[in-house]
């Protein structure tokens, strides 16, 4: 079910939707990941967690390592087999 | 769904004791850079973690593993998938739950947050495993 709105955007971001193809989808998208974003804080908050820029950057560099070698082995694998067939 | 983190129980438990930060920056991580990944917490690790949890703890082990519109799901241990984690687990004395995140992490294809890496790279590949320990 959808509901319809009328309202009133600042002109630069009113702009942006402007460029997009669907306008309601993007807003819903929009409101969707604030909505994770703001359940994810005060989930943490609630815990007693006060995480840092710096402590989420270390794990993010740890985390993009594994991930980028990951994504290297599957290649290597997928230019095995196309070396093989 | 696009699962990009399993946790084992280790994890779980180090998140509902606050004895570390790691846990809580991953779901940070996963929250900040895309709107469609998720953490997984695999069903038996978060019973073994949930046993071994005092009262006050276990609330945090709730929201985290039941909070709708975050960034987890809880991972279903279905039919005859139990066999092949209780073998895991049997496998593997000591590091009750890392069984189902074991399975998880190869099924999903996602990266398993442990502090138990030494067991969980018996299992995976080195690249598929995020050590948490110091």
């Amino acid at each position: 079910m959808t509901r319809r709105f009328s309202i009133s955007l600042p002109d630069d971001v009113a702009a942006e939707l402007d460029r997009v193809e669907n306008a309601s989808a993007f807003i819903a998208d929009c409101i969707r990941q604030r909505r994770r974003r703001d359940t994810v804080r005060k989930m943490l908050a609630d815990a007693g967690y006060e995480i840092t820029e710096e402590g989420i950057e270390r794990m993010r560099r740890r985390l993009h390592e594994l991930e980028g070698r990951r994504r290297a082995h599957k290649l290597e694998e997928r230019r095995r087999g196309r070396a093989a067939s | 769904m696009n699962v990009r983190l399993v946790l084992d129980a280790s994890a779980l438990l180090a998140y509902s004791r606050l004895t570390s930060m790691a846990v809580g920056e991953l779901i940070g991580i996963v929250e900040e850079e895309d709107g469609e990944s998720l953490i997984g917490v695999p069903a038996a690790s978060f019973l073994a973690a949930h046993r071994a949890l005092d009262p006050d703890d276990r609330d945090r082990l709730v929201d985290l593993a039941t909070s709708s519109d975050g960034v987890t799901v809880v991972l279903p241990l279905l039919g005859t998938d139990a066999v092949e984690v209780a073998e895991l687990d049997a496998h593997e004395p000591g590091t009750e739950g890392i069984g189902h995140a074991i399975f998880e992490a190869n099924r999903l294809s996602a990266t398993l947050a442990t502090y138990q890496g030494e067991a969980a790279r018996r299992w995976l590949a080195d690249y598929e495993v995020l050590d948490l320990s110091p």
